[in-house]
This record gives C-alpha cells, structure tokens and sequence, in this order.
C-alpha cells in the first residue's frame, strides 16, 4: 500500500509538473467550457440545462485524451531505464502499475473535478437536477478510468510514447465505436452483444439519464481490472525478455 | 555476503552466462572484468533481482534472488550502465523517491546525507535534466546508497564520463569498502587493479579467471609478453622452438609473428636472441607488448 | 506474451501459443455466452469448438507445455500470463453477469423517472393475478439496440417485480420477417412493442395484443398498455347490423373497419348484434355488451326493436347512435318515431329533420360543420378541439340537429355545436333536388345548434350518446380530421368505463424550470468559462516551461 502511494505521489506530482499536462487541461477546459456556454445559451427560456452535458462531451472525447495522458506513464520508464530501477526497488510489480494508474484517474479526477465550476454556476442561476448530474459524474469518472487503464496497457507494451498513444487509441476506438456493429451486423443479439462490450453502451443507457446500474460499476471495475492486469503481466515481462 | 554458484541465464538460445560461480565477503569490492558481452550486466541483474536465472542458485546476505526476490532486492544498491533518471524532476526529489521507494526510515535525512558525501547539495533543486553527465553518474550514486545498502552492484560506473570525474568515481568505490561489499564492472584492466580486491574475469558467459589484481596482473606484466617475429623457417617449426623455451607457457600466431607469455619475473628477450643466435633465424621483431583485455582472455582461455 | 513492437516471426512455439490464446479465449467466451443465453446456440458452439480447436493445436505444437500446464508444473511465462489473463476475464464476466441479472438500479433524477411508480405497481399486482402470462414483445433492429438498451432497463423492471411474469423478448424484423409480418404495419407507423397474453404453450393470444408506441415516458406507455391488456376482453362492443347499418368488419370506405380495428387495438371485443331479430325472437341483448352502436341505419326502429333497448338500457346498459341524413320516407329516428320520441322522453334528446347549414364553421361547403363550440363537461369533449391543434376539431357530411329539452328528466348536454350563423334546414326537398339552402326565418331553427349530445341516468347508469351524422365514424372520414376518431373513441371510452379503466397518468414530471439568464450574467459566465479558466491552465503551462528552460 505504502509503495503505491509513494509511487502515486510521484506520478501525480509530475503530472502538475509538467507543461504538457496543463496544455492539456487547458484544452480540456475550452472545450468543455464552449459546449456548456452553447447550452445555456440554447437552454435560455426554452429548456432546462441538460443534466448529463459535460459527462456526455467527454464520454465522446475520452477516447482521445485517455492515450495523451497515460502515454508516457510506462513507455518513459522504459525509454529511460529508470523502470530497471524500479524493478529493483523492494516493491511488488503491481504497486508500480497501480500507482501510476491511480495517479492518471487522480489527473483525470482533478480535470473532472475543474468542470464542477458549471455546475456551480448553474446552481447559483437556475435549479438543476444535480442528483442525475452526479449519476453522470460518477459513470465518466468510472468510463474514464477504464479509458486509462487501457493507455496505461499499451504504454507497457513499448518504450514509445507515440506508439503507446496510438495503439491505445486504436483500442479505445474499436471499444467506443463497437456499438456502431449494430449499423453493420443485422443480428439483434449479436449487436446487443458488442453494445454490452462497448465502453459507452455502459454509459449512454443508465449513467447519462440518471441511472447508476451495478452491471455498468461492474464493467468498468472489470475492464480496469484486466487492464491492469495485463499491464502488470507485461511489466513482469521484462524481467523474462531482459 | 554474495555467493553465485553455478549460475546460467540463456536468453532463447543464446547462453549469457554459463555455470559462473564465485563470491564477494563483506567489506570487499570484487570486479568483473570483461569485454562487452560478456555477461557483466546479466550477472548484475540476476544479482539484483531484476532477472530470474535459468538455473543455478545466487544468495545476497543469505537470501536466495529467486524465492526472497525481495529480501534481496532491499539489501541491494544498484546503478545501471546508463544512470535512469526522471528528467523532470528535482535532484532532491529523485533521491528522496528511491529512499522512499526502498523503505528508509528517516529519508530527509538520509537524502541530505548522501547529497553531502556527493557534493550535490548545492544543485538539489535543480531538475535533473540540467546535470551533466558526470553529475548525473554522482546522482546515480547518491540514489545507489541512499538506504545504505550492504550490497552495491555498480555496472561499468566510469563508462563515458571524462578522465577528471573517472577517477573520482574511482575514489568514491573505493571509499565504499568499509561499509559495503561492492561489484563493480568494468573493462579496463588498469581499472580494476586499482580499485578492487579480487577481480572476476568473464568472457562469452564463462568465468575464465579468478583471484586478487596482483596475481592476474602478474601474468600480464609488460615484458612477460613479448612479440616474436622470426624468419627462415616455416611458422610451426618456429612455434614448436618457441615452445622450448624454458618458462614459456603459450605461444600464439598473430600476424607474421607470435606472442610468446612466459611464467614468472624471467624476461624473455635473451632467450629469444640466443634462440635466434643458435638456429641461425633472422630476428625480424623482437618487443614486449601491453595486452589487450581481448588478448589476455584469449591468453587466458589458451592456458585454462 | 509476444513483444509487440517487434517482427512477426512465425515459429512452432509462437503458433502454438496463439493456439492456446486461441483456444482460452474461445473456451472462456462460449461458457460465459452459455451462461448469458441460458441456452445452447449455434454461436456459442462455434466458440466452443474453436475453443477445443486452439487448444488442440497448443497441445500438439507445443506438447511438453500442454503437458506441464496439466501437471501443474511452471510451464512457458507467458502461456501462465495468458491462462491467468483468461481466468481473471472469465471471473469479471461471471460477475458482471450474475450482477446484470440482480437488477441493481439506482434512480438519481429528479423526478424518479426511471422507478415505477405506485400506480404502476397496483397494475402489476393485477397483473400477477391474471392466470395468463404476460410477453412484452420488442421489434428492433440491430441499430437500434442503444434505444432497445433504455427501454430494456424498464421492461427489465416489469419483469423482476413480477418474478418473470411479465417477462420481455426481441424480435428483430429483419432476422424473422415471418413472425414480424402481423406486425409489420404498427411497426411501420412506430409501434414497436406489444403487450399480449400468452398461452400455455407459449404462444401469443394475438387476439390480444396491445400495440404500444414507445415515447420518453416508457412507463406510462407500458403501463397504460399492460391495463388496455388487462381490461381486455372485460369491454364487448356491439355493432347493430339489422337496420343496414355499414359493415365493421369491411374495408370499404363507407364501412366500418377502422373503427373496429381502433376499438379492438384498444383491447375492447367487437360483435355483431341485430336489435330487429332480437325484437322478432322475443330475445334480449346480451348481458355483456358494454356499448351498442348503431352507426347510419337506412330505416327507423318499430316500437318493438325500441323495446330491446330500452330493456337493456333499464339495466345500465350504453348507445351509441350515428344517425345520418337519408332523403327516405322512414328516416331513422323520424319526427314522431318511436326511437326519436323514447330518447325525448327519456333521456330528454332529441334528433330533428333538420340539416345543419353552418356558413362559417365548415369545410368545402356549408353542409360539412366543423366543430365550432365543443363543451368539455362530460370527457368525451376534453380532447376535442384543443387551442393550437386544428385537426383535433371534427368534421361532419350532412349533419342533422339535436334538440336538447331545457328540463331533462336525466343529466344531459351538449357536446358539439355549430356557430351561431347556422341554422337547421328544413326544406330537404330544395336540398335534395336543387342542392339548393337558404335561411327561411319561419321554418328554420337558428344556431347554435347542437350536433352530438350525452345522457346519463344516474338511477339506471344508462349512457347515451347521440351525433347527429354517420359518416364520421366510416373508414373514409374517421382518420381525417383525427378529432373524428376522438370523438368516436371517446365517446365509447366514457360509455364503457374503458377510460376510466385504462387512463394512466403517470407522476407529473417535476422537469426542472427552464432556464433565464440576463445577458450580463451570461456574459460573466463565458468570460469566466472560456477565458479564464483555460487561459489559466495555459499561463500554468507557460511558466513552468519558462522555469524549466531558465534551469
């Protein structure tokens, strides 16, 4: 536990360290921040706020920054050697790989936790139904930590950051679009399936109108879970290939 | 403190280290000397954990690398060839993670001590990425025993830095001695006389030879060999006459000539002329030469 | 595990090892399908076999690890990985299924949308009464399974609250075309789910189905289609046939089959009756009809046949009369019939040989009155012309007045009426002949004047609705203006006790207000949003560049 904190903390702290990550933020915060202007101002004296709006933006983008920010998380360790170091500290694998996934979703959190600000201010100029909101948080938050489990994978499959981005990216994809297989496969079953397998078929039908399900917790704590797994697994495998 | 015995690592089927076996005791700096290749970082990683050997058994302070990983890996210090650093963080802070991350009781400390021993205090706000390269080696030895660890496995800790700072990391192992049992590698002969107490010699995986600098080194004195080069007879009439020669242990072709290595404090070079005298053969090249570390294993492999 | 950024070398180990990926992850996937289906399918046989399949090939390429693998002794790293990878796959699935079947939902939204509401559940326990089971019946194609996916989450609901009786299966059109086919035309116009009883033998009861139009309020929908279903049957609509009234069961345009086709979608049961054959065999009408209509008779009723009605209307019974404007001696419900002077006396109704001429509230000509005043003391006028929706007005073909007694012996009104410019013509021979109206201060009545009419007898329960057309129920009017149905409908609907059985109003929804904003504030808002936020994300980014380029 220790270990992971200790690793945690370094990660995080060289999150809010480097320039990239705040360039990052801030494009996060333009965009997030155009779109909630844009609601408002459709929503004056015709419609309520959409309860759901900035979690329903980023369960669209998610699939883009996941790979920004986890690219570097492992791939640096092993461009730099330092993940010698690491594996030759007193320390379980998993710690290492559990530490740095924390911190990402910590990031993530911390960007999350900036959009609250709309909220804020929705409260202070109309009422909003901040209970469906929170569904919503809470189902990006947990769609979002899947999203980096799954960067923090492919960057322990290489030493390029690049390569990590973009094979995460490819995946992510593929895990974000599948519940398009409905368009292509005419099979009902077969395409209810591939929805259940998709990232967002856990979230636009429950999260996103205000409904917490526990399948849907379970899902996304499953593909973390595996994720991390397999991160952890090809971690291990350095020891074996040298 | 650590005892490697029988110890193989083949990656595939390539054999990097092959039945190596030998130990170090307390408050001693044993070298590994060796060309590239040899499996010196190998033998490092499997002693620090990092890799699992294919067979065989290597203890660290008596516990086996292999079921108390662990044990092994916090009696450890260790730096890489190539010293691994976050560039991006502060000198301070990348020590203070690895003692964190090793478990040392009062870090700060710990942190400001080794700092001190290695003249970085000044820059241990300074991001890491600014260091020199010779800095960077210091850096990577302030990080090798901050927990101060009984063990420390240096590998090839003077490569690529100049001359200056070489021989005050040189200093610095050598200081090691009295609280550590220290492996060092590296593969410059001259290094390794100076700084360790018993050298290991590797080459291609295998040991090849073993023992302090002085008895190595005595084989390898300038002047115990010589490089011959004889006309008149065919070449292998020549070696055969070579061979003769009272002390004479090895006699190699290189070129047109050969390298004789002989046995003890005898120089050769008498003998050689009156061989030379006696047979009527022309001396064409008659000097003692500085071995390279290739020709003292192939002497060495030759002999054993 | 294979490197991935390297070269593809294709050796006996590397195949065998996909071999045994190959097969893991068929073996894992078929038994978690299995488990899924609750059921064996071809699909999960075909993972089943490549599963077997793959593993066959590790075992045969790499046989020493197979081997191991199955003695328990340290085998190749990465086939470990690979086994330990699938078993944790194989246990978040188990999980997330037996999860999934849990139906652990948590309702965040204001108005709790998405939980049943108390009225929902008193339906669900007459619904667990019925000795039938009940099949929600889903048509979606494959790319709709994001809608199918919300719309599940309350079918999902039904189902475990009624331990399965209720229960919810797919159909997807394009996959069985054959079982669609029944369907196809409420699928067509966005009814997509039915509600029907089933048999025994797990057949649907079609005679049954209840055709629902899925909106955003899923449970109103289905709740108000699971009472149409329960109330089915319990409501018996009797179309008289003896007075050569049009036929419900023809399609033609003057016949009845849309009508009959609304009533029965409805869950209401249709018959046929004939009050004349009834008169002449001494019978009576049954004792389960709910309503009888008689809709555009061609000759008035004899004493005998009013008779029959009257007996039945004496035990509570309901009529629904359309009579219309035939230029024939023995007009039904004629000035001094026996119908015409039973209602008067009765039910204090009235209709008169007059022809609605209305010159303001009409459609091509002045003899096609629109609905120009509707009264919505009784529900059969509540969804008649509503402010805003032109077509929920009616339209009628040669109308005839009714005349309501200012002193009725049962509580009655008006439900439709014309404009005050029109009056009752009553010169049909100008009409008939020459086509020919015009205001005749002596003769005829001025507007407004009434065109449909009720009745109650609160002592009896007897109902009684009476319009003075019958063209507006025939297929070739009921659908346009929609008011024609509305009326129709409802007036059964209020006649029966249908409504009152069937109407589900769900829980308002406590949508939170709409925004206003002034400009100023919203001004603030984007300058904050937009501006300062991200801009100082970005001055962050700047200075820590800055400070690293300084070291």
């Amino acid at each position: 536990m220790l270990t992971i904190w200790i690793i945690f903390r370094r990660e995080v702290a060289q999150y809010f360290a480097s320039p990239l990550a705040y360039l990052i933020a801030a494009a996060f915060l333009l965009l997030t921040g155009i779109t909630f202007n844009n609601d408002v101002a459709l929503s004056i004296t015709v419609k309520p706020v959409e309860p759901a709006l900035i979690p329903d933006l980023l369960a669209e983008i998610m699939v883009l920054i996941a790979p920004l920010l986890t690219m570097r998380l492992l791939a640096e360790e092993h461009r730099e050697g330092t993940v010698e170091l690491l594996l030759t500290a007193p320390i379980a694998d998993s710690s290492i790989v559990i530490g740095k996934f924390l911190s990402a979703w910590a990031y993530f959190t911390f960007l999350l936790a900036l959009t609250l600000l709309y909220q804020f201010i929705l409260v202070n100029i109309s009422q909003p139904d901040i209970a469906h909101t929170i569904a919503a948080y809470l189902g990006i938050w947990l769609y979002g930590g899947a999203t980096l489990a799954v960067g923090l994978l492919f960057s322990a499959t290489t030493e390029n950051q690049i390569l990590a981005a973009f094979l995460s990216l490819i995946t992510l994809l593929v895990l974000y679009f599948g519940d398009s297989a409905g368009q292509i496969v005419a099979n009902l079953d077969v395409a209810a399936i591939l929805f259940n397998l998709t990232l967002r078929g856990h979230y636009a039908p429950s999260f996103s109108i205000g409904v917490v399900r526990a399948e849907d917790v379970v899902y996304y704590a499953g593909v973390m879970a595996v994720a991390l797994f397999i991160a952890i697994r090809l971690l291990e495998s350095k020891r074996w290939r040298g | 403190m650590i005892v490697v015995k029988d110890l193989v690592r083949r990656y595939g089927t390539h054999t990097a280290v092959d039945r190596l076996s030998f130990t170090a005791q307390p408050g001693e700096i044993v070298g590994l000397l060796g060309p590239n290749g040899a499996g010196k970082t190998t033998t490092m990683r499997i002693l620090t954990g990092f890799l699992p050997p294919t067979a065989g058994s290597v203890q660290v302070g008596g516990f086996d690398v292999q079921t108390d990983s662990l044990e092994v890996r916090r009696r450890v210090g260790y730096l890489p060839e190539r010293v691994p650093v976050y560039p991006d963080m502060t000198v301070r802070g990348y020590v203070l993670f690895w003692a964190r991350l090793r478990g040392v009781p009062r870090p700060a400390a710990a942190v400001e001590a080794v700092l001190k021993r290695f003249d970085l205090l000044d820059r241990q706000h300074k991001l890491v990425r600014s260091l020199s390269k010779g800095l960077r080696q210091r850096l990577g030895l302030a990080q090798a025993l901050v927990h101060n660890p009984p063990v420390v496995i240096l590998d090839e800790p003077t490569i690529g830095i100049d001359p200056g700072q070489v021989i005050e990391v040189r200093e610095v192992v050598k200081s090691l001695r009295q609280e550590h049992t220290v492996l060092f590698s590296s593969h410059i002969l001259s290094e390794v006389e100076q700084v360790c107490d018993r050298v290991v010699i590797l080459h291609r995986g295998r040991m090849v030879a073993a023992g302090t600098p002085e008895v190595l080194g005595r084989q390898m004195k300038p002047g115990t060999h010589l490089y011959v080069a004889l006309g008149g007879k065919a070449p292998a009439e020549i070696k055969k006459l070579l061979q003769k020669l009272d002390g004479v242990h090895t006699v190699r072709e290189q070129g047109a000539g050969f390298v004789i290595s002989s046995h003890g404090e005898r120089d050769q070079r008498a003998a050689v002329t009156a061989l030379s005298a006696r047979h009527g053969l022309p001396l064409l090249e008659l000097r003692p030469i500085e071995l390279s570390l290739e020709d003292i294993f192939l002497t060495l492999l030759e002999k054993g | 595990m294979a490197r991935i950024t390297g070269g593809i070398t294709l050796t006996r180990g590397g195949l065998g090892q996909a071999g045994s990926v190959i097969g893991g992850v068929g073996l894992v996937s078929g038994l978690l399908g299995l488990l899924w289906q609750g059921g064996f399918t071809p699909a999960i046989g075909l993972l089943l076999a490549a599963g077997a399949g793959g593993l066959a090939l590790w075992a045969t390429l790499l046989p020493e690890d197979a081997r191991a693998f199955l003695r328990g002794r340290q085998v190749r790293y990465s086939t470990l990985s690979i086994f330990s990878t699938l078993l944790l796959v194989g246990i978040v699935g188990l999980t997330y299924i037996l999860v999934q079947r849990q139906v652990i939902v948590a309702d965040m939204t204001v108005d709790s949308r998405f939980t049943l509401s108390p009225e929902t559940m008193t339906v669900l326990q007459t619904a667990l009464r019925s000795p039938q089971k009940i099949e929600i019946t889903g048509f979606y194609y494959a790319y709709q399974v994001l809608q199918r996916e919300i719309d599940d989450g309350y079918f999902q609901l039904y189902e475990s609250l009624t331990g399965g009786h209720i229960y919810r299966r797919y159909i997807n059109p394009t996959e069985e075309p054959g079982f669609s086919a029944a369907y196809m035309d409420f699928i067509a116009q966005g009814y997509n789910v039915f509600l029907s009883f089933v048999n025994d033998d797990g057949t649907l009861r079609q005679e049954t189905t209840i055709p629902l139009a899925i909106t955003g309020r899923q449970e109103a929908d289905i709740t108000k289609g699971l009472r149409q279903l329960l109330v089915s049957g319990a409501f018996v609509v009797y179309f008289d046939t003896g007075l050569g009234e049009p036929d419900p069961l023809s399609n033609l345009q003057q016949d009845l089959s849309i009508l009959n086709n609304y009533l029965r979608t409805n869950g209401l049961v249709t018959q046929s009756l004939d009050v004349a054959a009834l008169a002449a065999a001494g019978g009576s009408i049954p004792a389960d009809a709910s309503a009888v209509m008689i809709v555009q008779p061609r000759r008035d009723m004899t004493a005998a046949e009013v008779a029959v009605l009257d007996a039945y209307l004496r035990r509570g019974g309901s009529l629904f009369i359309a009579a219309d404007v035939f230029f024939t001696e023995d007009l039904f419900l004629k000035d001094g019939g026996p119908l015409n002077e039973y209602l008067w006396q009765y039910y204090g109704l009235r209709l008169r040989q007059e022809v609605v001429v209305d010159p303001t509230a009409s459609g091509q000509t002045p003899l096609d009155p629109i609905s120009a005043a509707v009264f919505g003391n009784n529900q059969i006028g509540q969804n008649l012309n509503i402010a805003g929706q032109p077509q929920t007005a009616t339209q009628f073909r040669l109308a005839r007045a009714i005349e309501l007694n200012e002193n009725p012996p049962v509580t009655n009104g008006s439900i439709i009426m014309t404009s005050p410019e029109a009056w009752g013509e009553t010169d049909w021979q100008a009409l008939s002949q020459l086509n020919a109206f015009s205001f005749d201060p002596a003769a005829d009545r001025r507007g407004p004047l009434t065109t449909a009419a009720w009745a109650f007898d609160e002592a009896t329960g007897a109902k009684v609705v009476l319009v003075g057309d019958g063209d507006f129920v025939t297929n070739g009017f009921i659908i346009s203006p929609q008011g024609n149905a509305v009326l129709a409908l409802d007036s059964l609907g209020w006649m029966t006790g249908y409504t009152e059985a069937v109407e589900f109003q769900p829980a308002a929804l406590l949508t939170t207000p709409v925004l206003f904003v002034d400009s100023q504030t919203l001004d603030l808002i984007g300058f904050l949003t937009v501006i300062l936020l991200p801009g100082a994300m970005l001055a962050l980014a700047a200075a820590i560049y800055a400070r690293r380029l300084r070291q």
